[in-house]
């Protein structure tokens, strides 16, 4: 009798133990330590020096466009959008929530159905264009300045899409002070009422970057910087559009939504397309406008 | 016969030696950040693989050793080895002893690491149990420096950190240590921040621009990779090294000979403390203790804890290491505790440049037909908070008496 | 077998008395194991009392340890195949190993009392007051020279500055680096911010408690000028090891400098940046 407890017991402590090394999630949890031998091959590598080709793409023979093109279209929903989450002002409610009217933040703003159920303030942008492929208009080294406004404790613009050479004058059309802070540039100042200040960015991101407000901290709006001018934030109506696109090679697009972060899984034209990290690749004609009306279902909202 | 007994004193025999054989300790190393590799898997939807890890793990030990053994790339266009010195490193690395001619080593894992951690990510065995946190090195934000926010502390702020301590905090003051000591300290700190923000880039590179599963350095295709690595620690090197550059200057404050003169500038610094220029009590509250608004994060913490209501999956960043977030409170200011430091020029630089990872902003400084603080200003200001600790309100008396029990004989 | 354990028990005033005499002449392997330097006025009588009362029951260890040992040795019972007499006591003994021990450590509570009085409770006075009477309520107390708050973990000190008062503008403070000057008598005040730690400096041979919420006196009057250790001697939680801070004693001028030189660091209120680190 005392065999069989002992084996009973034996079985369910191995068990146990197997069942809780194995665990449930497939990620990896744990860092393992390097390998001295990869590591050390590594090390002569990189002493010995690069060798050349900086950041080829595909080496072989070397792309170049052909002429200019136009990208536009239509970012819209299909199903019934989610609600957006309520906020709650703890300071300055006269300014903030006056009469005591809700706060939301507005992550996900889409026209009606009868409307075309556009989603606005959707980021699209080319990602690594090689500076000698772009046209004149998009050249980088823009310095037009931008006006970004708040007012009753919201940013007025959602998404913004600007040139990183283009400062943004920050304004304050508010009875209340403001603290604004964008993302992790460092650029984190007072913003006195009726007052402004400008936010010089220091280079090309490939995320947008959070703007926000220390006294209000339920305050938020996104800000990219790129290099060039082939950026485009879509309107109320979901439209944009960006014109003179280099055509004839591969470019890289990245679409970018507030609430969905990267745009991953669309239906373009009735096909479904997944987009990697939000990324999908096009190879325009000449003079080509191409259409794309992009269908997202109201699910990758949730 | 068996009885039950003659079973429990073995095993018990068997379990005491197992518990004084004991396990032995690992080896010290570098721990990679998964609370951060975790929030790019998030945002991609992508996980990482085991081998992009390790591969990784080598790129990094390849590029900056290990803990026992450090090591910078001597790469004149990248120059790192301008900004840290490898004896220093060798010096404060390592196991705690010292060598045959009595030069110390393992000077950082003497001091530091029990609260900055071996890998400098603030989590060390005693981290969890300090309010503050200790700093995190590895997005290069420090919070007590002479330069604006974005840029790197100069070296000199960084051995000033050393000697005085952060008033209180944990952080104990280095003074007693020879200067040799904290130079070294100095210079693995550096190190380790380099360090942390180059693996904290490659792996954003990993999962932003790479395909799913392929290696930042592809063993028999090395090139595109190593050139990434060095792009990403040239830019860094780039901002240590020109630090000292950006430290702010700090103008003489306005001459102030009479009581008159000092009773204007404080009248003056009350009015912008509540005024809307500089918006101070908006954080610090209208008394000065710190409560206007509670309910902010810092850098650190905003990282992997927004700011949403429903506050999602913060217990899987738990469960990989990261320390349970706290609210970042507004500083009491009718304590007379500075932790950047209580120098006059230490005040102004919180004032003028804010606190870098906090959500303590730099003062937007007047221009021509703008709004804004002039340099006197902040003077003012600053004599303003500085007398705050003194006036009644900071000296709470119980029945007339000091809050405390004097004793006067035993 | 018997002797054997006799001999053992001959080991202990042997070993006990070793572990004395080879610190006290500094022999290896206990090398300065022995009180640390004593460089404070009234360290001496401190330590008087400590030798006086390490010889006398030294003396005593030794002779009733050997005692121990000859009776163990002398009536092993392997030697002595005897039958056992039993001794009914002898009251004189008794009565005289009683009053004796008694009497010496009435003795010992009476003569310590000046040493205790002067380190604990004949706090320093600046003068006796308008009555000119040491001892009655009008007496006016010298002020500390110095703050010191003990907080996990290190030593946080705040120096009067140059009005003379504790908690105004002027206040100086330091961590960790205490300086006073040498032949003052120094009178420094002691509290801590969060637990208990004890203020202890091992070579004016101060040490005292320091309890959350209770303010309390210590002073010193060091003769030789050096570098001396501060100790935390009361465990204060995981960094309690590492809570040392250090005790400079120096000239008056000396101390005065540094003073003021560190009073002016404090007030630095311009900085113009450097062309490099």
């Amino acid at each position: 009798m005392i065999a069989q407890n002992r084996s009973t017991l034996t079985a369910l402590a191995a068990g146990i133990i197997v069942l809780h090394s194995a665990g449930c999630d497939r990620r990896v949890t744990v860092d393992s330590a390097p390998v001295p031998t990869a590591v050390a091959k590594l090390r002569a590598q990189l002493e010995a020096g690069a060798s050349g080709v900086v950041d080829g793409d595909d080496g072989g023979a070397l792309v170049e466009p052909t002429g200019f093109a136009t990208l536009r279209g239509r970012f819209t929903i299909q199903g019934t959008p989610p609600n957006n989450p309520q906020l709650k002002p703890n300071r300055d409610q006269q300014t903030c929530a006056p009469g005591g009217r809700p706060v939301f933040r507005e992550e996900l703003i889409v026209t009606p159905r009868e409307s075309g159920g556009g989603i606005a303030n959707v980021l699209l942008f080319a990602d690594r264009v090689p500076a000698e492929w772009v046209h004149e208009t998009a050249q980088p080294g823009n310095t037009d300045e931008v006006i970004f406004d708040q007012k009753q404790c919201i940013f007025l613009n959602r998404m913004t899409a600007i040139q990183y050479t283009q400062p943004l004058r920050i304004m304050n059309s508010d009875p209340v002070g403001h603290n604004t802070k964008v993302g992790t540039t460092g650029f984190d100042q007072t913003i006195p009422s009726g007052g402004s200040a400008v936010f010089q960015a220091q280079g090309s991101e490939n995320r947008p970057q959070e703007v926000s407000c220390a006294i209000h901290p339920w305050m938020n709006a996104w800000l990219i910087t790129r290099e060039n001018g082939y950026f485009a934030v879509s309107d109320q109506d979901g439209m944009f559009e960006i014109p003179y696109l280099p055509a004839g090679v591969e470019l890289t697009f990245r679409v970018w939504q507030e609430k969905s972060r990267n745009v991953q899984s669309v239906t373009v034209g009735g096909q479904s397309e997944s987009w990697s990290k939000g990324k999908f690749t096009r190879t325009m004609v000449p003079d080509e406008t191409v259409e794309m009306d992009v269908v997202i279902d109201a699910a990758i909202f949730e | 016969m068996h009885t039950p007994r003659s079973i429990i004193r073995p095993l018990l025999l068997l379990g005491v030696v197992a518990l004084l054989v004991g396990c032995r300790a690992e080896d010290a190393r570098f721990r990679m950040d998964m609370v951060y590799v975790r929030k790019q898997e998030n945002a991609t939807e992508i996980p990482f693989t085991r081998a992009q890890l390790l591969n990784l793990s080598n790129v990094l030990a390849a590029v900056f050793g290990t803990p026992d053994d450090p090591d910078i790339l001597i790469d004149g266009d990248i120059g790192l080895h301008e900004i840290v010195d490898l004896t220093n490193l060798k010096m404060a690395a390592g196991p705690v002893g010292s060598d045959e001619m009595g030069f110390p080593h393992g000077l950082y894992r003497e001091h530091c690491s029990h609260c900055h951690g071996v890998t400098g990510n603030g989590l060390g065995p005693t981290a969890a149990f300090l309010n503050p946190y200790p700093r995190d090195y590895r997005q290069g934000i420090y919070k007590f420096k002479s330069t604006p926010k974005g840029s790197r502390p100069t070296t000199e702020d960084l051995k000033t950190v050393l000697i005085n301590g952060v008033q209180g905090t944990a952080m104990p003051s280095f003074a007693l240590l020879a200067d040799d000591e904290i130079d070294a300290l100095v210079d693995y700190v550096k190190y380790l921040s380099v360090r942390g923000k180059i693996e904290r880039d490659l792996i954003f590179e990993v999962a932003d621009e790479l395909e799913e599963k392929e290696l930042l350095v592809d063993p028999e295709e090395p090139d595109d990779g190593l050139e990434t690595v060095k792009m990403y620690l040239t830019a860094e090197v780039r901002k240590w090294a020109s630090a000292s550059n950006e430290a702010t200057a700090v103008p003489a404050p306005p001459a102030s000979s009479s009581d008159e003169d000092r009773l204007d500038s404080l009248a003056r610094g009350r009015e912008l403390f509540h005024g809307t220029l500089a918006n101070c009590v908006k954080c610090h509250g209208e008394t000065a203790l710190g409560d206007g608004q509670t309910t902010d994060y810092d850098q650190w913490t905003i990282e992997i804890f927004t700011k949403e209501p429903q506050q999602p999956g913060i217990g899987e960043f738990v469960a990989l290491g990261a320390l349970k977030p706290r609210n970042i409170l507004p500083r009491n200011l009718r304590h007379g505790v500075y932790r950047g430091g209580r120098r006059p020029i230490d005040l102004y630089w919180r004032v003028r440049n804010g606190i870098d990872g906090t959500p303590m902003p730099a003062a937007t400084m007047k221009q021509p037909g703008q709004k804004g603080l002039t340099e006197a200003d902040i003077w003012h200001l600053i004599d303003y908070v500085r007398s705050l600790p003194y006036e009644p309100l900071s000296n709470p008396h119980y029945g007339g008496h000091e809050a405390v029990v004097e004793r006067q004989r035993l | 077998m018997g002797r054997f354990w006799s001999i053992l028990f001959l080991m202990v005033p042997v070993i006990g008395v070793g572990l004395f005499v080879v610190p006290m002449a500094d022999m290896w392997p206990m090398q300065n194991h022995w009180l640390p330097e004593d460089i404070s006025e009234h360290g001496a009588s401190i330590d008087d009392l400590y030798y006086f009362i390490l010889y006398l029951t030294g003396v005593i260890f030794i002779a009733t340890g050997l005692t121990l040992f000859w009776f163990l040795w002398r009536y092993d019972a392997a030697k002595n195949p005897d039958p056992v007499k039993f001794a009914h006591g002898n009251h004189t003994l008794e009565v005289i190993w009683s009053i004796v021990p008694a009497a010496v450590l009435l003795f010992i509570a009476i003569h310590q009392m000046t040493a205790w009085a002067e380190a604990k409770l004949r706090r320093p006075l600046e003068n006796s007051g308008p009555d000119g009477i040491v001892g009655t309520a009008d007496d006016v107390y010298m002020k500390p020279l110095v703050e010191v708050t003990g907080r996990q973990f290190e030593w946080r000190l705040r120096y009067p500055g140059a009005d003379g008062e504790l908690g105004t503008r002027d206040d100086i403070y330091l961590v960790n680096d205490l300086h006073v000057p040498v032949n003052e008598e120094v009178v420094m005040t002691i509290k801590s911010d969060d637990v208990l730690h004890s203020f202890f400096l091992p070579n004016v041979r101060v040490k005292q408690d320091v309890v959350p919420g209770m303010r309390q006196y210590v002073w010193f009057k060091a003769k030789k000028i050096g570098t001396y250790d501060i100790v935390c001697a009361e465990l204060c939680g995981w960094g309690h090891y590492k809570m040392k801070g250090r005790l400079t004693v120096e000239s008056r001028e000396d101390f005065d400098r540094w003073i003021q030189q560190k009073y002016q660091a404090q007030e630095t209120s311009q900085f113009t940046a450097g062309p490099g680190d």
